[in-house]
Protein backbone atom coordinates (compact mmCIF):
# COMPACT_ATOMS: atom_id res chain seq x y z
CA UNK A 1 0.00 0.00 0.00
CA UNK A 2 1.27 3.46 -0.86
CA UNK A 3 1.78 6.06 1.84
CA UNK A 4 -0.71 8.46 0.22
CA UNK A 5 -3.41 5.81 0.44
CA UNK A 6 -2.83 4.33 3.89
CA UNK A 7 -4.12 7.28 5.87
CA UNK A 8 -7.07 7.78 3.58
CA UNK A 9 -8.12 4.20 4.19
CA UNK A 10 -7.86 4.64 7.94
CA UNK A 11 -9.60 8.01 7.93
CA UNK A 12 -12.57 6.50 6.18
CA UNK A 13 -12.27 3.12 7.86
CA UNK A 14 -16.00 2.68 8.18
CA UNK A 15 -16.19 2.34 4.46
CA UNK A 16 -12.98 0.43 3.95
CA UNK A 17 -12.95 -3.35 3.64
CA UNK A 18 -11.42 -5.17 6.58
CA UNK A 19 -8.48 -6.50 4.59
CA UNK A 20 -7.75 -3.05 3.23
CA UNK A 21 -7.89 -1.58 6.69
CA UNK A 22 -5.54 -4.20 8.06
CA UNK A 23 -3.12 -3.50 5.26
CA UNK A 24 -3.25 0.20 6.07
CA UNK A 25 -2.66 -0.47 9.77
CA UNK A 26 0.26 -2.72 8.94
CA UNK A 27 1.70 -0.04 6.69
CA UNK A 28 1.32 2.60 9.37
CA UNK A 29 2.97 0.44 12.01
CA UNK A 30 6.17 0.26 10.01
CA UNK A 31 6.13 3.64 8.28
CA UNK A 32 7.49 6.55 10.32
CA UNK A 33 6.49 9.27 7.79
CA UNK A 34 2.92 8.01 7.81
CA UNK A 35 2.84 8.15 11.59
CA UNK A 36 4.01 11.75 11.41
CA UNK A 37 1.28 12.46 8.87
CA UNK A 38 -1.25 10.81 11.16
CA UNK A 39 -0.14 13.03 14.03
CA UNK A 40 -0.51 16.09 11.79
CA UNK A 41 -4.00 15.03 10.80
CA UNK A 42 -4.99 14.63 14.43
CA UNK A 43 -3.88 18.20 15.22
CA UNK A 44 -5.54 19.55 12.09
CA UNK A 45 -8.71 17.80 13.21
CA UNK A 46 -8.59 19.67 16.52
CA UNK A 47 -8.15 22.89 14.58
CA UNK A 48 -10.98 21.98 12.22
CA UNK A 49 -13.39 21.51 15.09
CA UNK A 50 -12.48 24.83 16.67
CA UNK A 51 -14.66 27.68 15.55
CA UNK A 52 -13.39 30.43 13.30
CA UNK A 53 -13.64 33.94 14.79
CA UNK A 54 -16.92 35.51 13.82
CA UNK A 55 -17.10 37.64 10.72
CA UNK A 56 -18.06 41.25 11.43
CA UNK A 57 -21.58 42.23 10.34
CA UNK A 58 -20.33 44.90 7.99
CA UNK A 59 -17.49 42.81 6.55
CA UNK A 60 -19.05 42.29 3.15
CA UNK A 61 -20.05 45.95 2.90
CA UNK A 62 -16.42 46.90 3.47
CA UNK A 63 -15.27 44.38 0.89
CA UNK A 64 -17.76 45.72 -1.63
CA UNK A 65 -16.69 49.27 -0.95
CA UNK A 66 -13.06 48.32 -1.52
CA UNK A 67 -13.96 46.57 -4.76
CA UNK A 68 -16.09 49.38 -6.13
CA UNK A 69 -13.89 52.26 -5.07
CA UNK A 70 -10.52 50.85 -6.06
CA UNK A 71 -9.35 53.53 -8.44
CA UNK A 72 -6.87 51.52 -10.48
CA UNK A 73 -9.13 48.65 -11.31
CA UNK A 74 -11.12 48.89 -14.45
CA UNK A 75 -12.69 46.09 -16.31
CA UNK A 76 -12.03 46.14 -20.00
CA UNK A 77 -13.88 43.00 -20.85
CA UNK A 78 -13.47 41.05 -24.02
CA UNK A 79 -15.65 43.69 -25.57
CA UNK A 80 -13.30 46.36 -24.28
CA UNK A 81 -9.64 46.64 -25.12
CA UNK A 82 -9.42 43.13 -26.46
CA UNK A 83 -10.25 42.76 -30.08
CA UNK A 84 -9.67 39.06 -30.35
CA UNK A 85 -7.02 36.50 -30.82
CA UNK A 86 -5.98 37.29 -34.33
CA UNK A 87 -4.32 40.33 -35.69
CA UNK A 88 -6.51 40.45 -38.75
CA UNK A 89 -8.72 43.44 -39.35
CA UNK A 90 -6.35 46.00 -37.92
CA UNK A 91 -7.69 49.48 -37.95
CA UNK A 92 -6.39 51.79 -40.60
CA UNK A 93 -5.34 54.48 -38.17
CA UNK A 94 -3.70 52.16 -35.73
CA UNK A 95 -0.09 51.53 -34.91
CA UNK A 96 0.81 47.95 -34.15
CA UNK A 97 3.27 46.88 -31.51
CA UNK A 98 4.01 43.19 -31.07
CA UNK A 99 4.97 41.70 -27.72
CA UNK A 100 5.87 38.08 -27.25
CA UNK A 101 5.28 36.59 -23.84
CA UNK A 102 8.04 34.03 -23.72
CA UNK A 103 8.76 34.17 -20.03
CA UNK A 104 12.19 32.66 -20.32
CA UNK A 105 13.45 35.24 -22.77
CA UNK A 106 15.72 37.85 -21.23
CA UNK A 107 14.17 41.25 -20.91
CA UNK A 108 15.40 43.44 -23.69
CA UNK A 109 17.18 46.52 -22.44
CA UNK A 110 14.67 49.31 -22.39
CA UNK A 111 16.98 52.00 -23.67
CA UNK A 112 17.74 50.28 -26.96
CA UNK A 113 14.68 48.37 -27.94
CA UNK A 114 11.55 50.29 -27.02
CA UNK A 115 9.06 50.42 -29.83
CA UNK A 116 8.00 53.95 -30.58
CA UNK A 117 4.94 55.73 -31.94
CA UNK A 118 4.56 59.36 -32.87
CA UNK A 119 1.33 61.26 -32.30
CA UNK A 120 0.27 64.73 -33.22
CA UNK A 121 -0.76 66.89 -30.28
CA UNK A 122 -4.29 65.99 -29.14
CA UNK A 123 -4.54 63.33 -31.80
CA UNK A 124 -6.13 60.07 -30.72
CA UNK A 125 -4.30 57.11 -32.18
CA UNK A 126 -5.29 53.53 -31.67
CA UNK A 127 -2.19 51.63 -30.76
CA UNK A 128 -2.58 47.89 -31.12
CA UNK A 129 -0.45 45.86 -28.79
CA UNK A 130 -0.31 42.21 -29.75
CA UNK A 131 0.49 39.91 -26.87
CA UNK A 132 1.72 36.64 -28.29
CA UNK A 133 1.43 34.01 -25.61
CA UNK A 134 2.87 30.52 -26.10
CA UNK A 135 0.14 29.09 -23.89
CA UNK A 136 -3.29 29.96 -22.59
CA UNK A 137 -2.99 31.94 -19.36
CA UNK A 138 -5.81 31.98 -16.85
CA UNK A 139 -6.10 35.00 -14.59
CA UNK A 140 -3.23 36.96 -16.05
CA UNK A 141 -2.99 40.47 -14.70
CA UNK A 142 -2.54 43.24 -17.24
CA UNK A 143 -1.25 46.54 -15.99
CA UNK A 144 -0.94 49.68 -18.07
CA UNK A 145 0.97 52.63 -16.63
CA UNK A 146 1.19 55.97 -18.41
CA UNK A 147 3.92 58.51 -17.81
CA UNK A 148 4.47 61.89 -19.37
CA UNK A 149 2.10 63.98 -21.45
CA UNK A 150 -0.08 61.24 -22.80
CA UNK A 151 -3.43 59.76 -21.86
CA UNK A 152 -5.99 57.18 -22.79
CA UNK A 153 -9.12 58.53 -24.35
CA UNK A 154 -12.08 57.83 -22.12
CA UNK A 155 -9.97 57.40 -19.01
CA UNK A 156 -9.50 61.05 -18.22
CA UNK A 157 -6.96 61.28 -15.41
CA UNK A 158 -6.16 57.65 -14.88
CA UNK A 159 -2.46 56.93 -15.07
CA UNK A 160 -2.75 53.29 -14.26
CA UNK A 161 -5.19 50.63 -15.37
CA UNK A 162 -5.12 47.11 -14.11
CA UNK A 163 -7.33 44.13 -14.63
CA UNK A 164 -7.32 40.37 -14.60
CA UNK A 165 -8.15 38.45 -17.72
CA UNK A 166 -7.53 35.21 -19.52
CA UNK A 167 -5.09 35.22 -22.41
CA UNK A 168 -5.56 32.81 -25.23
CA UNK A 169 -2.74 30.86 -26.74
CA UNK A 170 -1.48 32.83 -29.69
CA UNK A 171 -1.96 36.49 -30.39
CA UNK A 172 -4.17 38.54 -28.09
CA UNK A 173 -4.72 42.02 -29.35
CA UNK A 174 -5.05 44.95 -27.00
CA UNK A 175 -6.00 48.29 -28.47
CA UNK A 176 -5.20 51.45 -26.56
CA UNK A 177 -6.69 54.77 -27.68
CA UNK A 178 -3.65 56.92 -26.93
CA UNK A 179 -3.76 60.69 -27.00
CA UNK A 180 -0.87 63.13 -26.72
CA UNK A 181 -1.82 65.80 -24.20
CA UNK A 182 1.42 67.75 -24.37
CA UNK A 183 4.46 68.21 -26.52
CA UNK A 184 6.90 66.30 -24.34
CA UNK A 185 5.63 62.83 -25.16
CA UNK A 186 5.65 59.98 -22.69
CA UNK A 187 5.77 56.27 -22.19
CA UNK A 188 3.30 53.44 -21.89
CA UNK A 189 4.33 50.52 -19.76
CA UNK A 190 2.51 47.26 -20.37
CA UNK A 191 3.03 44.65 -17.72
CA UNK A 192 1.70 41.11 -17.86
CA UNK A 193 1.86 39.01 -14.74
CA UNK A 194 0.86 35.40 -14.40
CA UNK A 195 1.60 33.68 -11.14
CA UNK A 196 5.12 34.61 -10.23
CA UNK A 197 6.07 35.37 -13.81
CA UNK A 198 6.09 38.91 -15.05
CA UNK A 199 6.97 40.60 -18.31
CA UNK A 200 7.18 44.34 -18.73
CA UNK A 201 7.34 46.25 -21.98
CA UNK A 202 7.68 49.95 -22.63
CA UNK A 203 6.36 51.88 -25.57
CA UNK A 204 7.81 55.33 -26.21
CA UNK A 205 5.37 57.96 -27.39
CA UNK A 206 6.74 60.99 -29.20
CA UNK A 207 4.73 64.08 -29.98
CA UNK A 208 5.03 65.40 -33.48
CA UNK A 209 5.99 69.07 -33.57
CA UNK A 210 3.35 71.33 -35.08
CA UNK A 211 3.98 72.15 -38.68
CA UNK A 212 4.15 75.81 -39.49
CA UNK A 213 2.93 77.04 -42.84
CA UNK A 214 5.50 78.57 -45.07
CA UNK A 215 5.11 82.32 -45.37
CA UNK B 1 -13.18 50.25 -29.51
CA UNK B 2 -16.65 51.50 -28.87
CA UNK B 3 -16.71 49.43 -25.74
CA UNK B 4 -13.69 51.28 -24.39
CA UNK B 5 -15.42 54.56 -24.74
CA UNK B 6 -18.55 53.17 -23.17
CA UNK B 7 -16.54 52.24 -20.13
CA UNK B 8 -15.22 55.73 -19.60
CA UNK B 9 -16.78 55.76 -16.12
CA UNK B 10 -16.63 52.08 -15.33
CA UNK B 11 -16.76 52.24 -11.57
CA UNK B 12 -19.07 55.11 -11.03
CA UNK B 13 -21.91 53.70 -13.03
CA UNK B 14 -23.61 52.20 -10.04
CA UNK B 15 -26.90 53.94 -10.61
CA UNK B 16 -29.68 52.51 -12.62
CA UNK B 17 -32.17 49.74 -12.34
CA UNK B 18 -29.74 47.30 -10.79
CA UNK B 19 -26.26 48.60 -10.18
CA UNK B 20 -23.16 46.50 -10.75
CA UNK B 21 -22.53 46.68 -7.00
CA UNK B 22 -25.97 45.22 -6.29
CA UNK B 23 -25.48 42.52 -8.92
CA UNK B 24 -22.08 41.70 -7.47
CA UNK B 25 -23.47 41.54 -3.93
CA UNK B 26 -26.25 39.21 -5.04
CA UNK B 27 -23.71 36.75 -6.37
CA UNK B 28 -20.81 37.05 -3.95
CA UNK B 29 -22.34 37.89 -0.57
CA UNK B 30 -23.81 34.40 -0.04
CA UNK B 31 -20.28 33.01 -0.35
CA UNK B 32 -18.41 35.69 1.54
CA UNK B 33 -18.43 33.90 4.86
CA UNK B 34 -16.92 30.82 3.21
CA UNK B 35 -14.25 33.00 1.62
CA UNK B 36 -13.45 34.52 4.98
CA UNK B 37 -13.45 31.15 6.69
CA UNK B 38 -11.04 29.61 4.18
CA UNK B 39 -8.91 32.76 4.27
CA UNK B 40 -8.73 32.45 8.04
CA UNK B 41 -7.64 28.83 7.79
CA UNK B 42 -4.91 29.87 5.37
CA UNK B 43 -3.63 32.93 7.17
CA UNK B 44 -4.54 32.09 10.79
CA UNK B 45 -5.22 35.76 11.37
CA UNK B 46 -8.54 37.60 11.45
CA UNK B 47 -7.00 40.73 10.00
CA UNK B 48 -5.25 38.93 7.16
CA UNK B 49 -8.29 36.78 6.44
CA UNK B 50 -10.48 39.87 6.04
CA UNK B 51 -7.85 41.47 3.85
CA UNK B 52 -7.57 38.40 1.66
CA UNK B 53 -11.34 37.96 1.34
CA UNK B 54 -11.70 41.64 0.46
CA UNK B 55 -8.99 41.32 -2.15
CA UNK B 56 -10.87 38.44 -3.75
CA UNK B 57 -13.84 40.78 -4.11
CA UNK B 58 -11.66 43.52 -5.54
CA UNK B 59 -10.30 41.10 -8.14
CA UNK B 60 -13.69 39.59 -8.89
CA UNK B 61 -15.65 42.82 -9.22
CA UNK B 62 -14.23 43.84 -12.60
CA UNK B 63 -15.21 40.39 -13.85
CA UNK B 64 -18.84 40.68 -12.88
CA UNK B 65 -20.01 39.74 -16.37
CA UNK B 66 -18.05 36.52 -16.18
CA UNK B 67 -19.25 35.80 -12.64
CA UNK B 68 -22.85 36.16 -13.70
CA UNK B 69 -22.42 33.39 -16.23
CA UNK B 70 -21.30 30.87 -13.63
CA UNK B 71 -23.63 28.28 -12.22
CA UNK B 72 -21.35 27.74 -9.19
CA UNK B 73 -19.49 30.95 -8.39
CA UNK B 74 -18.13 29.62 -5.09
CA UNK B 75 -15.55 27.42 -6.78
CA UNK B 76 -14.49 30.30 -9.00
CA UNK B 77 -14.11 32.62 -6.01
CA UNK B 78 -12.14 30.05 -4.06
CA UNK B 79 -9.86 29.56 -7.02
CA UNK B 80 -9.17 33.31 -7.03
CA UNK B 81 -8.54 33.18 -3.29
CA UNK B 82 -6.17 30.24 -3.64
CA UNK B 83 -4.19 31.95 -6.37
CA UNK B 84 -4.06 35.22 -4.48
CA UNK B 85 -2.82 33.47 -1.38
CA UNK B 86 -0.21 31.39 -3.16
CA UNK B 87 0.99 34.32 -5.26
CA UNK B 88 1.01 36.82 -2.44
CA UNK B 89 1.96 34.69 0.49
CA UNK B 90 4.65 37.05 1.60
CA UNK B 91 2.06 39.73 2.06
CA UNK B 92 -0.03 37.49 4.25
CA UNK B 93 2.89 35.87 5.92
CA UNK B 94 3.12 37.17 9.41
CA UNK B 95 4.89 36.11 12.46
CA UNK B 96 2.18 33.92 13.78
CA UNK B 97 3.96 32.84 16.89
CA UNK B 98 1.15 34.38 18.88
CA UNK B 99 -1.55 34.17 16.24
CA UNK B 100 -3.45 31.60 18.18
CA UNK B 101 -4.15 34.36 20.67
CA UNK B 102 -6.46 35.90 18.10
CA UNK B 103 -8.87 33.14 18.91
CA UNK B 104 -11.33 33.50 21.72
CA UNK B 105 -10.43 30.82 24.23
CA UNK B 106 -14.10 29.87 24.54
CA UNK B 107 -14.07 28.85 20.90
CA UNK B 108 -11.14 26.52 21.26
CA UNK B 109 -13.19 23.36 21.61
CA UNK B 110 -16.71 22.44 20.78
CA UNK B 111 -17.17 19.30 22.84
CA UNK B 112 -16.91 18.67 26.55
CA UNK B 113 -13.30 17.59 27.04
CA UNK B 114 -11.63 17.01 30.36
CA UNK B 115 -9.36 19.81 31.63
CA UNK B 116 -6.33 17.70 30.66
CA UNK B 117 -7.69 17.14 27.15
CA UNK B 118 -8.51 20.80 26.85
CA UNK B 119 -5.00 21.78 27.86
CA UNK B 120 -3.56 19.27 25.39
CA UNK B 121 -5.72 20.64 22.60
CA UNK B 122 -4.70 24.18 23.43
CA UNK B 123 -1.09 23.06 23.30
CA UNK B 124 -1.62 21.38 19.96
CA UNK B 125 -3.17 24.49 18.53
CA UNK B 126 -0.30 26.62 19.74
CA UNK B 127 2.19 24.20 18.22
CA UNK B 128 0.20 24.22 15.00
CA UNK B 129 0.30 28.02 14.96
CA UNK B 130 4.07 27.97 15.17
CA UNK B 131 4.56 25.05 12.78
CA UNK B 132 2.22 26.59 10.18
CA UNK B 133 4.62 29.37 9.32
CA UNK B 134 7.27 26.87 8.29
CA UNK B 135 5.07 25.25 5.68
CA UNK B 136 5.20 26.62 2.18
CA UNK B 137 2.16 28.39 0.80
CA UNK B 138 0.87 25.47 -1.22
CA UNK B 139 1.22 23.07 1.69
CA UNK B 140 -0.80 25.44 3.86
CA UNK B 141 -3.43 25.81 1.19
CA UNK B 142 -3.83 22.07 0.63
CA UNK B 143 -4.00 21.24 4.32
CA UNK B 144 -6.42 24.06 5.05
CA UNK B 145 -8.72 23.31 2.16
CA UNK B 146 -8.70 19.52 2.35
CA UNK B 147 -7.95 18.54 5.92
CA UNK B 148 -9.63 21.43 7.70
CA UNK B 149 -12.37 22.65 5.38
CA UNK B 150 -13.11 19.26 3.85
CA UNK B 151 -12.90 20.12 0.17
CA UNK B 152 -12.51 17.01 -1.95
CA UNK B 153 -9.61 16.26 -4.24
CA UNK B 154 -11.89 16.99 -7.20
CA UNK B 155 -12.63 20.41 -5.76
CA UNK B 156 -8.95 21.01 -5.05
CA UNK B 157 -8.28 20.14 -8.66
CA UNK B 158 -10.68 22.90 -9.64
CA UNK B 159 -9.03 25.44 -7.33
CA UNK B 160 -5.41 24.58 -8.00
CA UNK B 161 -5.33 23.04 -11.46
CA UNK B 162 -3.29 20.13 -10.07
CA UNK B 163 -4.17 16.56 -10.97
CA UNK B 164 -5.61 14.36 -8.25
CA UNK B 165 -2.57 12.09 -8.14
CA UNK B 166 -0.32 15.10 -7.68
CA UNK B 167 -2.63 16.49 -5.03
CA UNK B 168 -2.55 13.21 -3.08
CA UNK B 169 1.21 13.04 -3.02
CA UNK B 170 1.59 16.73 -2.15
CA UNK B 171 -0.99 16.41 0.60
CA UNK B 172 0.92 13.50 2.04
CA UNK B 173 4.20 15.39 1.92
CA UNK B 174 2.55 18.40 3.57
CA UNK B 175 1.19 16.23 6.38
CA UNK B 176 4.53 14.56 6.93
CA UNK B 177 6.25 17.91 7.06
CA UNK B 178 3.69 19.28 9.46
CA UNK B 179 4.06 16.15 11.60
CA UNK B 180 7.81 16.68 11.79
CA UNK B 181 7.35 20.34 12.69
CA UNK B 182 4.82 19.48 15.39
CA UNK B 183 7.20 16.86 16.76
CA UNK B 184 9.96 19.45 16.89
CA UNK B 185 7.65 21.94 18.59
CA UNK B 186 6.73 19.34 21.17
CA UNK B 187 10.31 18.46 21.98
CA UNK B 188 12.21 21.71 21.79
CA UNK B 189 9.83 24.30 23.07
CA UNK B 190 7.61 23.03 25.84
CA UNK B 191 8.68 25.80 28.16
CA UNK B 192 7.47 28.45 25.72
CA UNK B 193 3.93 27.23 25.96
CA UNK B 194 2.03 28.51 28.95
CA UNK B 195 -0.26 25.81 30.20
CA UNK B 196 -3.88 26.53 30.79
CA UNK B 197 -4.06 29.50 28.45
Amino acid sequence: MRCEDALEVLRWSEAAATAERRAAEFHLAKCEPCRLAERALAVLDVERRASVPRLADDAFDRALQRAVQRPVIVAPSRRGFWLGTTVGGALAASVAVAITLFWWQPVTPVATANPEVTLALNEVREVSVSLDSPEALTDAEIRIVLTGAIGLQGFADQRELRWVTNLNRGVNQLTLPLVATGSSGGQVMVEVQHGDKRRTFVLDVQTQPKRHSAV
Amino acid sequence: MQAVRQRATPLTAIEGRRSPAARFAAIVQPHYEVLYRVAYRLTRSVHDAEDLAQEVCARAYPRLDELEQLAQPRGWLLRVLYRLFVDSVRRYERKHVTSIDDVDSESMVCEQPSPADEAERALDRRRLGRAWQYLDEQQRALLALHDMEGYSLAELNEFTGLKEGTLKSRLHRARVRLGKLLQREATVAPSRVPLGS
